[in-house]
């Protein structure tokens, strides 16, 4: 019996190395899509959705694999260590590849990974109490100006791209806001509506609902455009600045040297799930735009928000520790 | 009497049976990964997640906070018979737990623990139920500054009622918030006694740290037991708790339901908190705070109401405010999100059927649970039955997969490791172990509020003394000094005296 | 010339806590200390660290000259069970969970538990075996499978 099973086992060792990982037979087996962020956040829910939704189609499992740790650069680091078969992807918002380079030590660079799609982004959003002496963009930046120094925001955390895209914006105003960084957006909102900071610094669905029962309201979106829900804050082109824009955006990615052919797949196959009007739906119930971007646009945007912010944290004096 | 109508409401939409059902899948898949070590409330969430997408928002919500609650009725089990925490909250029950099992009280201590989670778990309800909005409130109010004034009042008073020598407590609680430190600021990213490795990045690992420092060195510690020290199956008679262990268990569990509402409200630590902190007042009102750590059945019943009735309060920052205060409401709010309900202030007016029948769901399903657990006390105590020389490899082993599913990161089984020898050195000389569990847990939030409250106020110290919310922590402190030193004083007078 | 210490032991415990609390402290000085008033990352675990180092040599001091002497002697099968345990986390995901699972409770039956040698092996590789079901096609823990992967299909 035993004998037995160790030559079937054998057999399927020595069946399963040698083929190659072909665009034509991609996928054998199940996919690992790995995600470096916690279960249940936003990351999450859009790379396990995108996932229910590409399975019928590849006809194969994608197993979603949380990890989560470093803002993100651990599990981007398991990526970009992994074989280019094709069999482990990476699904990754924009911070861990181009925020964390200038603040962490990591270990890749644009070189390690290839893009292979991007489905859409979120705006960061800077909101005030409803007493606070502003009730639109322009009067809220007179305010910044005339009181540097003086106001604290908070932030999801120290060289994150929430802080970085705010402190883009507030350098080119000239004027200093103190942040104060806190662990994620709820816990900034708690210290907003507490009264503890001046300014909520953050993504826009935790505030929302605090908007609409007239606890908060939002003035300026780090989004080159306008938000729907919330017509009352203007976005980067109303105060000239659009060329500033910095949001929360998430793709697809692979190991770099994934052959041409397999890419070109995944990508087609990707695409296709995320421009549904079903998936839209999805992205908007988070406060998300869809957005979807092909592999050469996602590669370069990563390239160029990279430079961009690591302008803004030598500017600020963060440097790589 | 408004809720009740309301709460009417939130049954029929929890009665339905389909809901019931969801209700059901929770609470016993929240028990299953409560017994496991390791595997916690937050792994068996993120589990089912998926399949909740196709759920309704309600029955989402209804199976997925079964598995939170579950969890904590589960969490106990390893706790009591191998000493290994089943999860976070469970450490202290170690303790007098582990001690009643190896006087034959196993039976007596599940089960005291189980219906205890029973009217932690219920009374807590109630309370989400009445008094949720006041309570949000009063928790904006912490702020960064109030946060480091309580959490340190928590951790000097929690840590001094150890059962070991004070100097050695206070060297242990040191410890724990030096360890806490290990990993990447929090505020200014720097890696801190990383020693290179990114998987320290984030800190130590809480469940290889606590299966290490208890369970592992608890093996190591017994190896050289006889027979008669190990904790043995009690037989069919002595599985239901007497009529004197009753007696001594109500009063705690009263008293555990209400400081572990009161402390769900602490962001993020509160279910850990509330068990040290109930512990600690047991053990100050006790006539014989001699047998605290040699099996007090009070040092079992508070803390395990006490981590039970955290459950309810810990869902009013997410269903008052939309914030989520722990990983686990985390997870409930994104499964709220993605059928686009988002809580809020206006959860309450908007979606009352989620709402109320999340309530309603609550009381159903800690009814379930309390149902599911009692006859579940005979089979786990029998686990005690294992022959002895199997039973040192087997407990090993399940600590070390507990731990690896944790994150499947073999670093992780290192620190356990290291962790375990650590922690039978140190307890072999004297030192406890779970002062520096909590100092742990608390350390980096302790630094980082302080850092954080310096940073809002320029430097300027007396940001610590200003606002409502500080001054009531600064003055419950001095209270509980004051009962701890009272009572210690007062004992040793009749002590004298008699 | 031998001084003899009566309580080695806890002395040397002692001494061990300073010795980790001035290399967090050797560590922690080389971070930033922040400005003044407010604590920069390496300000915290500083102090902290310089109190764990005086504790240890403060209860190290006073071990060494206690009357009464903790009877706590260091256990073989302790530092044997430490040695199987760091060899089954090695192994795990180079060999796989079933084969150091087996491995290592074969190992613990036989040395630290005394079973005779056919149950040990049998409980062992039978226990494995259903840990390795029950985690990961009930829970959907992915436990490594090693050399036995393809027989496990996994």
């Amino acid at each position: 019996m035993i004998s037995k099973h160790f030559a079937r086992a054998l057999f399927c060792a020595l069946a399963a190395a040698p083929i190659p990982a072909l665009a034509q037979t991609w996928p054998a087996r199940p996919v690992t899509l790995i995600v470096p962020a916690p279960p249940g956040g936003g990351t999450d829910v859009f790379a396990r959705q995108l996932a229910e939704m590409v399975e019928p189609v590849i006809r194969q499992k994608i197993v979603v694999e949380n990890k989560a740790g470093a803002g993100g650069t651990l599990g981007t680091t398991q990526l970009v260590a992994a074989k280019p078969d094709g069999y482990t992807l990476g699904f990754i918002w924009n911070s861990p590849l181009t925020s964390s380079p200038h603040t962490l030590k990591v270990s890749y660079t644009p070189d390690s990974y290839r893009a292979l799609m991007s489905i859409g982004y979120s705006s960061y959003v800077l909101c005030a109490s409803p007493e606070f002496p502003a009730s639109n963009a322009a009067e809220f930046i007179a305010q910044l100006k005339a009181n540097s120094g003086k106001f604290t925001y908070g932030n999801d955390g120290v060289g994150g791209t929430m802080q970085l895209g705010a402190e883009r914006v507030f350098r080119k105003l000239g004027t200093r806001v103190r942040a104060i960084p806190f662990g994620g957006a709820g816990e900034t909102a708690k210290n907003f509506l507490g009264g503890h900071v001046n300014f909520y610094g953050g993504s826009l669905p935790p505030i929302i609902p605090h908007v609409k029962a007239g606890k908060a309201k939002c003035l300026l979106l780090t989004s080159a455009g306008d938000n729907e829900a919330l017509p009352a804050a203007k976005g980067l082109d109303a105060i000239g600045l659009g060329a500033e824009e910095t949001v929360l955006w998430w793709g697809l990615f692979a190991p770099a040297g994934l052959p041409e052919d397999l890419a070109a797949t995944i990508e087609k196959t990707f695409s296709e799930a995320a421009a549904t009007p079903k998936f839209r739906d999805a992205m908007e119930k988070l406060g998300g735009v869809q957005r979807v971007y092909d592999a050469k646009k996602t590669g370069e945007l990563v390239r160029s928000e990279l430079a961009a912010l690591g302008e803004v944290a030598e500017a600020i004096g963060l440097k790589k520790n | 009497m408004e809720a009740f109508s309301h709460l009417l409401g939130g049954l029929a939409v929890a009665l339905t049976p389909q809901n019931l059902l969801y209700c059901f899948i929770g609470c016993f898949w929240g028990s299953i990964v409560g017994v496991l070590p390791g595997l916690g409330p937050l792994a068996g969430m993120t589990l089912l997640l998926p399949l909740t997408f196709k759920l309704d928002p309600a029955g989402a919500i209804i199976m997925l906070s079964g598995i939170f609650y579950g969890a904590m009725y589960g969490g106990s089990t390893t706790s009591i018979l191998m000493r290994i925490p089943g999860e976070a909250a469970s450490v202290i029950t170690c303790i007098d737990g582990y001690e009643m099992a190896r006087k034959g009280r196993a039976g007596a201590a599940l089960t005291i623990a189980a219906v205890g989670s029973f009217v932690g778990g219920v009374i807590s309800v109630i309370g989400l139920m009445l008094v949720a909005p006041r309570l949000a409130q009063a928790m904006l109010a912490i702020g960064p500054a109030a946060e480091f004034v309580m959490l340190t009042s928590a951790l000097l008073v929690a840590g001094i009622a150890s059962s070991s020598a004070l100097s050695k407590t206070l060297v242990m609680i040191v410890l724990g918030l030096l360890l806490a430190m290990i990993g990447n600021d929090p505020l200014t990213a720097a890696p801190r006694f990383t020693l290179g490795f990114l998987q320290l990045a984030d800190g130590l690992n809480f469940a290889a740290l606590a299966i290490g420092l208890f369970g592992i060195s608890e093996i190591l510690l017994s190896l050289k037991l006889k027979q008669d020290e190990r904790p043995r199956a009690p037989s069919l008679r002595e599985l239901l708790p007497t009529r004197e262990e009753v007696k001594q268990a109500s009063m705690p569990t009263l008293r555990g339901s209400f400081i572990g509402f009161i402390f769900g409200v602490v962001p993020g630590v509160g279910h850990i908190v509330s068990t040290y902190a109930s512990y600690a007042l047991e053990k100050a009102l006790s006539k014989r705070p001699e047998e605290f750590g040699k099996g007090a059945v009070a040092g079992v019943a508070g803390p395990e109401t006490a981590n039970n009735a955290t459950t309810g309060s810990a869902m009013i920052p997410l269903l008052v405010l939309g914030i989520p205060a722990i990983p686990v409401t985390a997870v409930l709010l994104s499964a709220l999100t993605v059928h686009g309900v988002q809580p809020g202030p206006l959860l309450v007016s908007e979606h009352p059927q989620i709402f109320w029948g999340l309530i309603a769901s609550m009381l159903i399903g800690n009814v379930i649970l309390v149902i599911l657990n009692l006859p579940l006390v005979s089979l786990f105590v029998s686990i005690l039955r294992t022959p002895v020389g199997y039973l040192a490899p087997l407990v090993l082993i399940i600590c070390i997969v507990g731990v690896y599913s944790v994150k499947g990161s073999a670093f992780d089984l290192g620190v356990m490791a290291l962790a375990g020898a650590g922690g039978y050195f140190l307890r072999l000389y004297g030192y406890d172990m779970s002062p520096l569990l909590l100092a742990f847990v608390l350390g980096d939030r302790i630094e980082v509020s302080f850092r954080r409250a310096l940073m809002i106020s320029e430097g300027d110290p007396v940001i610590f003394l200003q606002g409502p919310a500080a001054q009531t922590f600064l003055f419950l402190l001095v209270a509980a000094l004051a009962i701890i030193a009272g009572g210690a004083f007062w004992r040793s007078r009749k002590k004298s005296a008699g | 010339m031998s001084v003899t210490l009566r309580n080695a032991g806890e002395t040397i415990c002692g001494l061990a806590l300073a010795v980790t609390g001035a290399a967090f402290a050797w560590t922690a000085w080389q971070l930033p200390e922040g400005d003044p008033g407010v604590p920069g990352p390496g300000a915290v675990p500083f102090a902290l660290a310089v109190i764990l180092a005086g504790f240890g040599l403060a209860s190290a001091f006073r071990a060494a000259r206690k009357q009464k002497v903790l009877s706590a002697a260091i256990d073989g099968n302790a530092l044997l069970a430490m040695a199987l345990i760091a060899a089954a986390c090695l192994l795990l995901e180079s060999a796989g969970f079933v084969v150091a699972s087996t491995l290592f409770l074969f190992a613990g039956f036989r040395w630290l538990g005394g079973v005779a040698l056919l149950p040990s092996a049998f409980v062992a590789m039978l226990f494995s075996f259903a840990v390795h079901v029950v985690f990961v096609k009930a829970l959907g823990v992915a436990l490594p499978g090693g050399v036995l992967s393809p027989l496990l299909g996994s």
